[in-house]
């Protein structure tokens, strides 16, 4: 009879605050949902939009005062450190950017009921689970968590046979990477002995040849690789992204690739660093297929989210390159490289989209290229900020994406991984000419009377300033906050590269 | 004289391993979909021998009742309701370069599983479970038990909350709106 009982002690409860939260409100948004007096959008609307409010100042205070050092609980369950709060602020940023967007347009109805509020809140608490934990298992329980509701998410918001097309896609392909990831951690279990990634990572070094750590890694790669929408495994994105209504395919664009991101780090760079012989080729060859399949691929799309959509695999492919580049002790340049560009990917995709949100309305649900035709002559404003976007976007100096790719280049270049970093940039060549092929269309084209019939947008102060704000942070971040920005993901990544 | 026990449980596992790969290749073969369903309670019984034979006894229990004898109901339920002919299942068809893609990627699996598993030692872990551990800690359901309240409390909890957001988008799902599958109107794609 002699074992420990968990210590929940009130600083466990500080600390993982926001995930508690979340999976509180999911039930009560459920509960509103069926009661009497506040099923209404607007009770939904409410207390969706103040948790998350409740929650980002709660995680950005977390994130203030913990130290260089993470502090772990529930044998580690979950792990208070920076890096964790960092993709947490992200995450819950991200998910109020997109409540507030979907509040504007015609999907408010749809959006704000009690089942999908509770959806969003259970997949928001597994997003939050899996980038704070040590622990491979709560890892799969976060990720299932926020897989399984943006399944039923895409599907259900707005049911058409393209969204529920794309549902049972990510669907089926989904679940069959979620057992592949799981048999790899299986495998990493059976090899090491422990589920613990801290633990992993000691345990790696000492039996490094042993076949089963190479089993499980490649496994693992395998499973991390289809939610980050890298070629070879990106079948889904594209017709996932397409289906799902937009604000949310802006939330699985932003928040689910900083989830994985932010886990991937921690898994190779906090766990598996020792074998980084075996899967550097194997995520190298990954980014570079990426790299060029995808930008080829947006090269021939009509659909604007299905452009972006391969653009975000194309990016994908981007931090895919910085997360090869971290093996082998480096990671002090490739982890902060990794962590700036995707906030600066978080800021131009949610200003992308939200101009998208705002052209789209109940007739026109999916924009194509060619409704873009003349846009500058009738709303300026929004064709000179989504060019801002597309530039950044495609990495034009004076905007973050500029900087971004510099860093992850330079991370890459410091590791020597020369080759990739030659493909990185032909890709990012040949992406110029789909992100260009937009601006031209609302500039220097006029428009043509049926084409564009069908976008009237409304005026929007919430679009207005997100967009706003996004356009001012890609000039800033590019222009003279580089560092500054560059010095919150150093601090945030302290803790995986013990810096 | 070799160990007569070893010997005996390698011989039941090797019986027990080839039975469940015959009965698993009857169930993605079968054309009707129950007789597959049925097959599939046979390999999780087989398998539940497999963990009883290695002395886990928890988990053979556990595997009984629920994937045996829960889930397996629930998928002759949902074949019933949804009432499945055999000849509606037959449209799978393979073009020369899928089915050359599935046997390269087949071959490859099988060529990574064997290197893998060739003269692998085991038992690379801490070894504080192993079963004389585990019969001296109290037995299995009690070890496992200790282990799901303590170290992992915190998955443990957040899996009640991954089941009811699966109910959730289930339901979710199968609820019948009446403005179901009205296709896009800009239908392009």
């Amino acid at each position: 009879m002699n074992f420990q009982i968990p210590q929940l002690t009130l600083s466990f409860y500080g600390a993982s605050f926001p995930i508690i939260l979340f999976c509180v409100t999911g039930i009560v948004a459920l509960l509103m949902g069926v009661s009497k007096n506040y099923k209404s959008v607007r009770a939904s609307y409410w207390l969706n939009n103040s948790v998350l409010v409740v929650a980002l100042l709660a995680i950005i205070r977390q994130y203030a005062v913990t130290g260089a050092a993470s502090e772990v609980f529930l044998s580690g369950g979950f792990v208070a450190g920076r890096l964790g709060y960092f993709g947490q602020g992200v995450i819950v940023g991200i998910a109020l950017v997109v409540s507030l967007l979907m509040g504007e347009g015609y999907m408010k109805p749809k959006f704000f009921r009690g089942e999908i509020i509770a959806l969003f809140h259970m997949v928001l608490a597994g997003m939050l689970t899996m980038v704070a934990t040590d622990d491979l298992i709560t890892l799969f329980v976060g990720l299932e968590m926020a897989s399984i509701g943006i399944y039923a998410l895409i599907g259900y918001v707005n049911p058409t046979k393209i969204s529920q097309e794309g549902a049972i896609k990510y669907f089926v392909l989904g679940a069959v990477a979620a057992a592949i990831l799981l048999f790899g951690f299986a495998f990493l279990y059976a090899a090491t002995g422990t589920l613990r990634i801290s633990e992993i990572s000691a345990a790696v070094g000492k039996i490094s040849g042993h076949p089963w750590i190479e089993l499980g890694t490649i496994l693992t790669i395998t499973g991390i690789a289809f939610k980050m929408a890298l070629v070879p495994f990106h079948m889904w994105a594209p017709d996932a992204y397409e289906g799902a209504p937009t604000g949310l395919t802006a939330f699985m664009a932003t928040a689910m690739k900083t989830m994985i991101m932010v886990a991937a780090i921690r898994i190779f760079e906090g766990g598996l660093d020792g074998v980084h012989s075996v899967w550097v080729p194997v995520i190298g060859f990954m980014a570079a297929a990426s790299l060029l399949f995808a930008n080829i691929m947006a090269l021939a799309q009509q659909s604007m989210k299905r452009m972006l959509a391969y653009s975000s695999i194309a990016h994908s492919g981007y931090m895919a390159l910085a997360i090869a580049a971290m093996s082998g002790g480096v990671g002090q340049y490739s982890v902060p490289s990794i962590l700036f560009y995707l906030m600066a990917y978080v800021i131009v995709s949610l200003g992308a989209f939200a101009v998208i949100m705002w052209l789209e309305n109940e007739r026109c649900e999916n924009i194509i290229i060619d409704d873009m035709t003349g846009l500058a002559k009738q709303h300026p404003y929004a064709a000179v900020a989504l060019a801002v976007f597309m530039l950044s976007l495609g990495g034009m100096p004076p905007t973050v994406g500029f900087i971004s790719k510099l860093y992850i280049f330079n991370a890459a270049l410091s590791n020597n991984l020369v080759g990739l970093v030659v493909v990185a940039a032909i890709g990012s060549t040949i992406s110029l000419y789909y992100y260009m092929r937009i601006i031209v269309r609302m500039f220097m084209m006029d428009a043509s009377p049926v084409l564009g019939a069908l976008i009237k947008p409304t005026k929007s102060l919430v679009t207005t300033c997100v967009v706003a704000a996004s356009v001012l942070a890609i000039l800033l971040l590019g222009t003279i906050l580089p560092e500054a920005a560059l010095r919150v993901a150093k601090h945030s990544s302290g803790e995986v590269t013990g810096g | 004289m070799p160990d007569f026990s070893l010997l005996l449980t390698h011989g039941i596992f090797h019986i027990l391993a080839a039975l469940i790969t015959v009965v698993s290749i009857f169930v993605v073969a079968s054309k009707h979909p129950v007789k597959s369903a049925v097959f599939l309670v046979i390999d999780l019984f087989l398998l539940a021998a497999v963990y009883a034979s290695l002395d886990s006894h928890f988990v053979a229990a556990i595997q009984v009742l629920v994937y045996a004898g829960a889930i397996l109901v629930l998928f002759l339920f949902v074949i019933m309701l949804l009432n499945l002919q055999p000849e509606q299942l037959r449209g799978l068809k393979f073009s020369v370069i899928e089915s050359g893609t599935l046997l390269i990627s087949l071959i490859g699996l099988l060529i990574m599983i064997f290197t893998s598993f060739r003269g692998v030692q085991t038992g690379l872990g801490d070894g504080t479970l192993d079963v004389q551990a585990i019969e001296a800690a109290g037995g299995n359901t009690y070890v496992v038990a200790i282990k799901l309240l303590t170290s992992y409390i915190w998955p443990f909890e957040l899996a009640s909350i991954l089941i009811l957001l699966s109910i959730v988008a289930a339901i979710v799902i199968a609820k019948k709106d009446k403005k179901v599958l009205t296709s896009s109107p800009s239908g392009q794609s």
